[in-house]
């Protein structure tokens, strides 16, 4: 028999928020160090307290791609802050680069 | 087992020390990694790098990894006598090199997915990642795919083995190219109570024969003629749901955009991106001998200087 067919798929884009215990399971950092990004202004989650902080799934997705980084060059929080601002604007630039490639003729 | 030459994978001598061994791996990861790297197979170099540090930057795992001598790359090889009951508690026949490595010693920490972790402590399954092409049709209306798995398990004695697992989701539409989505809960299962890991799925398009994507937005070349360009006219143009009518004003510009509201691609929860109709002047390969007659006509009763700010 068939398996069942699974329809409870989540778009990570900013259509989705994610609370504190996803953001930690989905990014892999620690809950001190992804509150050391926050007070840096790399994240900028709703949400006053912690535990009511809500962030876009499409940063979770930049911050894990950053904690990748983390882990395999050892950056320190800084570092990792100034990683994610860099990635953010990377992806920003790409978006922008695919919608002029879009408009080039043939 | 296949032989891995880990010390060739960092580019460094048997001899190395782990001094170099960091050295050689933070250039090749500054190299290959896959957010970083523009480099063909980037991620698949990477993990190579990566497997190869893990074994080698670790003591323990590096003194039995020598201990397993020299081989080519590949070759298949047993272990020497005692290798196996000395480190591989499940047996090594048949079993990858980086795997057997991965769990020795109780389960290094592979990070991010909670996976091979020793200790009692509750930890989230492993995250399962899957990629997929979609055509731009498929993405529009969404769709049910049928997604193969190489899903790693680990036998009693810490043994790991991949087997193939069939899971069939359905991709509600919004979805667009470079798209995550995430399957919560399916993933490895957790350890010590811990939750289970999630399936990532990541989309991809394939190219469309007439529309460029970007996000949610769709791309149409328009070709039109000299005259339809400086007199105006309206013409059908396609979108993903049927032809829809299209006004162009007198004096149209090649490279401006016309825009189709909610034409584009369906955006997760409701709305859609906007298809944008490129315009592209084209004039006749091979024009007739009237048709040049009238240009001529034309080109000499017309006041129109396009180089005027060139003067």
């Amino acid at each position: 028999m068939n398996d069942p067919i699974i329809d409870t798929l989540q778009f990570l884009d900013d259509s989705t928020r994610l609370h504190l215990a996803e953001m930690l399971q989905l990014t892999g950092f620690s809950r001190d160090e992804l509150q050391a990004l926050v007070e840096s202004g790399a994240l900028e989650p709703e949400g006053l307290q912690a535990d009511a902080w809500t962030f876009p799934a499409r940063t979770a997705l930049i911050a894990r791609r950053a904690y990748g980084l983390h882990m395999e060059f050892e950056l320190d929080t800084q570092a990792t802050s100034l990683v994610l601002g860099l990635i953010e604007r990377m992806d920003e630039m790409e978006r922008r680069m695919r919608e002029l490639e879009c408009q080039l003729l043939r | 087992m296949k032989y891995k030459d880990y010390y060739a994978a960092l580019g460094v001598e048997r001899t190395a020390s782990d001094e170099d061994i960091k050295k050689a791996y933070r250039k090749l990861a500054r190299k290959y990694h896959p957010d970083v790297s523009k480099e063909k197979n980037a991620e698949e170099k990477f993990k190579e790098v990566a497997e190869a540090y893990q074994t080698l930057s670790d003591k323990d795992k590096r003194a039995a990894y020598d201990q397993l001598g020299r081989h080519r790359p590949g070759e298949d090889f047993r272990p020497p006598p005692g290798w196996e009951t000395r480190y591989s508690h499940g047996g090594a026949e048949g079993v990858d090199l980086g795997d057997l490595f991965e769990m020795f010693g109780g389960g290094g920490a592979r990070r991010g997915n909670g996976f091979g972790r020793g200790g009692n402590f509750a930890t989230p399954g492993q995250n399962f990642e899957a990629n997929t092409e979609l055509s731009l049709e498929d993405a529009a209306r969404g769709m049910e795919l049928s997604l193969d798995l190489a899903v790693p398990e680990r036998l009693a004695g810490g043994r790991v083995v991949h087997s193939q697992k069939t899971m069939r989701v359905r991709v509600p539409k919004g979805a667009t190219d470079g798209q995550r989505l995430r399957v919560p809960g399916k993933g490895g299962p957790g350890h010590n109570g811990g939750p289970a890991g999630d399936l990532f799925l990541n989309i991809k398009l394939k190219p469309h024969r007439l529309f460029k994507v970007a996000g949610h937005d769709l791309y149409l070349e328009l070709p039109i003629t000299p005259s339809e360009a400086v007199l105006g006219t309206s013409v059908e143009v396609p979108t993903l749901e049927g032809r829809v009518a299209l006004n162009i004003r007198p004096g149209a510009k090649a490279g401006q955009k016309l825009r189709v509201t909610g034409r584009g691609l369906a955006r997760p929860g409701g709305s859609a991106g906007d298809l944008y109709c490129v315009l592209t002047i084209v004039v006749p390969a091979h024009p007739g001998e009237q048709e040049k007659t009238l240009y001529e006509q034309l080109g000499q009763i017309s006041g129109f200087n396009p180089r005027e700010h060139l003067a």
